[in-house]
């Protein structure tokens, strides 16, 4: 039976699965890691980074390094969400050419999804080390609250690495399913949900292998990064009043600030108290040299982030009300991401929810887990798992006056489907727009905009006439999509989406194909870096002969010694060679030398 | 050669260790669909074998001990009640409401043992095959998903139902048996109400209806046909799929499950209403009344009048701020008190105006409104609207034609008409 591998994307951090033998198991990176660090990076030479490697070199190579690519995805220039990271990331964010958001990264524009590919494909990676194959399909979690547009973009991203992504599906709802797999549960469960860059909180009702979604809810954009700001603000704030510098001005200072913000997050998660120290933070144009030292309690981390932690609760009892149920209908309270280990939170959600939270899944593997477990379920029909999840955003259309009428309502549960009828208001109208919104407000605009869609080619016709049946679909990837048809004739109406932030057929072919080209001159380096590798090794070897025949005078053994320098000369010069062909040259010349020397020694 | 009226009836506690002889998988297959109620000349027609191999195959039964058929003096009862079943492994049960079956010891019928994946053909397990067909429990297990009782009071037995022998022939990865359920409840969904959409009571409690959708969405959410060839069954499958998740959304919800069995009651008091039989109909009035709780009831009238005038105005309030629908469920709540034909229009015509999802309310509530007062053409033609929406343009006909009839000159009922009539070619 074929493998689906299951996926969680996440702000921070990225983590694989796969099911064996029934088992879901999480799969560690070549670190030994089960996460991998949702961080990409180009190198100075052009070489794309990914994981602990990119993170590593972030503090020197701010500029360059994409993190937390999550928060942008799928999003629109302009949008607060993309003014709060223009004003926070070190990396250049750029308009797109569809009123999308692009990160400048030495000089070259990459979309989100593109981002986002890379590290697919380092996951990928990571699986198909481990399973001996490459693994096709894959099964992505995405917040439950992410709308079309970034939902969407996230399958793009999969296209663009490779990956078909067979199902999306939800955190929550995943780490629900880590939950309950394989018990025999009849239960209603809360998932909080609180991650490196996103909440979600999702309710479910559990029972026959049925995993079913009542309601769900969330903010995309609270999550472990906003704590990490709380204390960069925090520090930097602090600095300022001693020094009067912004630290948050200067690139390199900002990524030692993030680090050392994270590091003290976690650290009060188990601590009182933690020290700061960040030596030579900043240098002044006077050449002093400043430097950072803090001490920060529990106590005041709390204090920090209080609005953040309530803001969650908020949005938890929101969510209970809409599935109409009190907190003590819930039998159980799942945490999942990071965040949640945060001493702090766990008492917010006990005291909420009125009792302890249940600590039986991995806040950082679950939502993995349970994407494996999903993309089981389908292709092993033996397996007595079903899952029903609900949309999080109700779907409609702009009406006259910008009014927004619903045609399907959020947490209805999918897949779905809705069919309206639009009629021509004019004689001879051969189009008719529709433009499409998701959202809560009564305000069209107020709402996301997923698109306008324009029917085309309609019969002419007297006013009223021509009457289109438009049929708006949710996907089981909560992905809408719309088809038309005349009413009268039952022909298929061809629809042309005129607004949209996604990316065109033609650019994701276009990135598809810069992704291949990429991959196959990374291998021609790769190979290339091995026989330099074994130059530089051969070249150590061949020195170390030529210097133990130091006083000897015999004329092979000189004649030796100096073609042995000249070959060596010239694997110097390969060693910055591009060219295959010179640099294997120069490790079998190497070679044959390193033999004659050993022959006469 | 045996008579076409008979009903071989299934035999209980027969011991599948030691049969005097081995049936086939096709006898065993036939014997699925016997349940006391179909006569020799159905099974003929349903067993996909030739009518002579039907009866070889049935007398094969007999002497296995497996069936009992009857003399051929013996007069069966009434056609009610009839209903095909499919294959015992995967739903078992179809003999549950057969009259002529004995009352099976409940305590001895072990739970059947297979999985509901209707789309495989099932082996023909003699243990499973056995229990299944002749330990009927008495109630409808879970697990079974698909049974007879769950056609019970459906427009149309699903054994007299004609199926579309060109689908039933498509080259699907569906088996037989569960082409024909999608067939049947994907050409009926729409016309019976929610309770029988999930096959629970009247009175069901909020676990038992979830059951049952879990149960039911087991064989029918897409899902379960995951990477197999579906053609023409997908977009059915979609569409059984969501008409179980909006019967369930609808009765697993207090608030619109009361709404929605104070429209059921007084659309079924019409006699209008497409799928009412007269049993349902009481018990459908009892829970409204339970539902609008002591507003209504046995009260004298004038407390009736006072409840009623208080729903209307906060229908009212509702309206004026915009909420229509729950507007609606106050002029449905005051029509369950006072039977006034206006106040159910009103909460129709918003209903029409709410969405997709409320047309079906719309309609419940527009016919009786239109039972109330047959001589005014607005609900009629309200009713002809929401059948239009849903795309059943021949219900819509129905009533726009009603329509006519009560108002001859009415205009948009001319054009409705006529466009139905272009539409349809």
């Amino acid at each position: 039976m074929e493998r689906i591998i299951g996926i969680d994307l996440g702000t921070t951090n990225s983590c694989v699965s796969v099911v064996e033998a029934g088992a879901p198991k999480v799969i560690p990176n070549k670190g030994g890691y089960k996460t991998t660090p949702s961080i990409v990076a180009i190198s100075e030479s052009g070489r794309r980074l990914v994981g602990q490697m990119a993170k590593r070199q972030a503090i020197t190579n701010a500029r360059h390094t994409v993190y937390a690519a999550k928060r942008l995805i799928g999003r629109k220039w302009g949008s607060p969400a993309v003014l709060h990271c223009q004003e926070t990331c070190p990396y250049e964010i750029v308009p797109g050419p569809h009123d999308d958001v692009r990160i400048m990264l030495r000089g070259k524009e990459y979309s989100l999804p593109e981002i986002s590919s890379i590290i697919l494909q380092e996951m990928k990676l990571v699986a198909e080390e481990y399973l001996g194959e490459e693994p096709e399909k894959a099964v992505v979690t995405v917040p439950a609250y992410f709308n079309d547009n970034q939902r969407q973009a996230t399958k793009d991203a999969g296209r663009i690495a490779g990956l078909d992504i067979v199902r999306i599906i939800n955190e929550p709802t995943a780490a629900a399913l880590a939950y309950g797999f394989g018990k025999n549960l009849d239960a209603t469960i809360a998932v909080y949900d609180l991650g490196g860059g996103t909440f979600d909180i999702s309710v479910l009702e559990i029972s026959a292998g049925v995993f079913d979604v009542i309601s769900t809810a969330g903010d995309t954009f609270l999550g472990g990064e906003d704590f990490d700001a709380r204390i960069i603000e925090h520090l930097a704030y602090e600095f300022a009043r001693e020094h009067r510098v912004d630290l948050r001005k200067d690139e390199m200072s900002l990524q030692r600030l993030k680090d050392a913000a994270e590091k003290a997050k976690i650290e009060l998660s188990a601590m009182k108290e933690t020290e700061i120290s960040l030596p030579f933070i900043y240098t002044k144009e006077s050449g002093e040299a400043l430097h950072l030292q803090s001490t920060l309690t529990r106590e005041k981390f709390e204090e920090l982030v209080a609005d953040l932690v309530h803001r969650s609760v908020k949005i938890c009892q929101a969510t209970l009300q809409e599935a109409g149920l009190d907190e003590a209908d819930i039998d159980d309270v799942i945490l999942v991401g990071g965040m949640t280990r945060m001493p702090k939170i766990q008492a917010a959600v006990a005291e909420y929810f009125g009792k302890e939270p249940s600590k039986a899944v991995h806040p950082d593997e679950a939502v993995a887990i349970g994407a494996a477990i999903q993309g089981m379920a389908l292709v092993d029909s033996s397996q007595d798992v079903l899952l029903l999840d609900v949309t999080p955003h109700s779907l409609g259309l702009m009406v006259h006056g910008g009014g927004f009428e619903r045609l399907i309502e959020a947490n209805t549960t999918i897949p779905t489907s809705h069919s309206h009828n639009f009629t021509t208001v004019r004689d001879n109208q051969t189009s008719v727009k529709i433009v499409v919104f998701q959202g809560e407000s009564d305000k069209a605009i107020e709402n996301e905009l997923l698109g306008e869609f324009v029917l085309t080619g309609l019969r002419a016709a007297p006013a009223g006439a021509v009457e289109v049946q438009v049929k708006f679909n949710i996907s089981p990837d909560g992905i809408v999509s719309v088809a038309a048809k005349d009413l009268e004739t039952g022909k298929e109406q061809s629809i042309t989406v005129t607004a949209t932030s996604g990316l065109t057929e033609d650019e994701i072919q276009d990135m598809i194909q810069e992704n291949q080209d990429y991959l196959v001159a990374l291998k021609e380096d790769e190979e290339i870096e091995r026989e330099r590798a074994k130059i530089t090794k051969l070249i150590r070897e061949v020195e170390k002969l030529v210097d133990a025949f130091g006083g000897r005078n015999e004329d092979d053994v000189r004649d030796a010694c100096d073609s042995a320098q000249i070959v060596v000369h010239e694997a110097r010069n390969a060693l910055s060679s591009r060219d295959f062909e010179q640099v294997a040259a120069s490790v079998s010349a190497l070679d044959r030398a390193k033999d004659l020397l050993q022959s006469l020694a | 050669m045996l008579d076409d009226n008979l009903r071989p009836i299934p035999q209980t506690n027969v011991d599948y260790t030691s049969l005097p002889i081995n049936p086939t998988p096709e006898e065993y297959f036939l014997l699925s669909r016997i349940n006391g109620n179909v006569t020799v000349g159905e099974i003929c027609q349903i067993s996909g074998l030739s009518i002579e191999a039907t009866h070889k195959a049935l007398a094969r039964l007999q002497e296995a001990g497996l069936i009992k058929i009857p003399e051929p003096e013996k007069k069966t009862a009434a056609e009610s009640g009839m209903y095909d079943s499919v294959e015992g492994v995967d739903f078992g049960q179809e003999e549950v409401a057969a009259p002529a079956v004995e009352e099976a010891d409940a305590a001895s019928s072990a739970p059947s043992e297979s999985k509901p994946a209707p789309e495989h053909r099932p082996p023909p397990k003699v243990e499973v095959m056995g229990t299944s067909m002749l330990n009927p429990a008495p109630e409808l297990d879970v697990d079974d998903g698909l049974g007879p009782a769950f056609f019970d009071g459906w427009p149309v037995a699903f054994s007299a139902y004609s199926f579309d022998p060109e689908a039933l022939n498509e080259s699907v990865s569906i088996s037989d048996e569960l082409k024909r359920y999608i067939l049947y409840i994907h050409a009926h969904i729409d016309k019976v109400d929610y309770y029988k959409v999930l096959n629970v009571a009247r009175d069901a409690g909020r676990k038992e209806v979830r059951a049952s959708y879990f149960t039911l969405s087991k064989i029918f959410h897409p899902d379960s046909f995951y990477g197999k060839e579906t053609g023409s069954y997908s977009e059915k499958i979609d569409d059984i799929f969501q008409g179980l998740s909006k019967a369930h959304q609808v009765l697993s919800n207090k608030n619109k499950r009361s709404e929605y069995d104070a429209t059921l009651a007084s659309a079924e008091s019409a006699p209008s209403a497409p799928s009412s039989p007269g049993a349902t109909a009481p018990a459908a009035a009892d829970v409204a009344q339970s539902g609008s709780g002591s507003s209504g009831g046995q009260a004298v009238d004038k407390k009736k009048e006072m409840a009623f005038g208080v729903l209307v105005k906060r229908g009212e309030k509702h309206e004026a701020a915009g909420e229509y629908v729950e507007a609606a469920a106050e002029y449905k709540k005051a029509f369950a008190i006072k039977h006034d034909p206006l106040v159910a229009l009103r909460g129709a015509n918003l209903l029409m105006r709410s969405g997709e999802e409320h047309i079906d309310d719309a309609i419940l509530l527009a016919k009786a409104a239109a039972k109330e007062d047959p001589s005014n053409a607005k609900p009629l033609i309200l009713i002809g609207d929401a059948y239009e929406e849903k795309g059943d343009y021949e219900s819509a006909r129905d009533y726009y034609e009603r329509a006519r009839a009560v108002e001859p000159d009415n205009k948009v009922v001319g054009r409705r008409l006529k466009y139905l009539e272009t539409a349809a070619h």
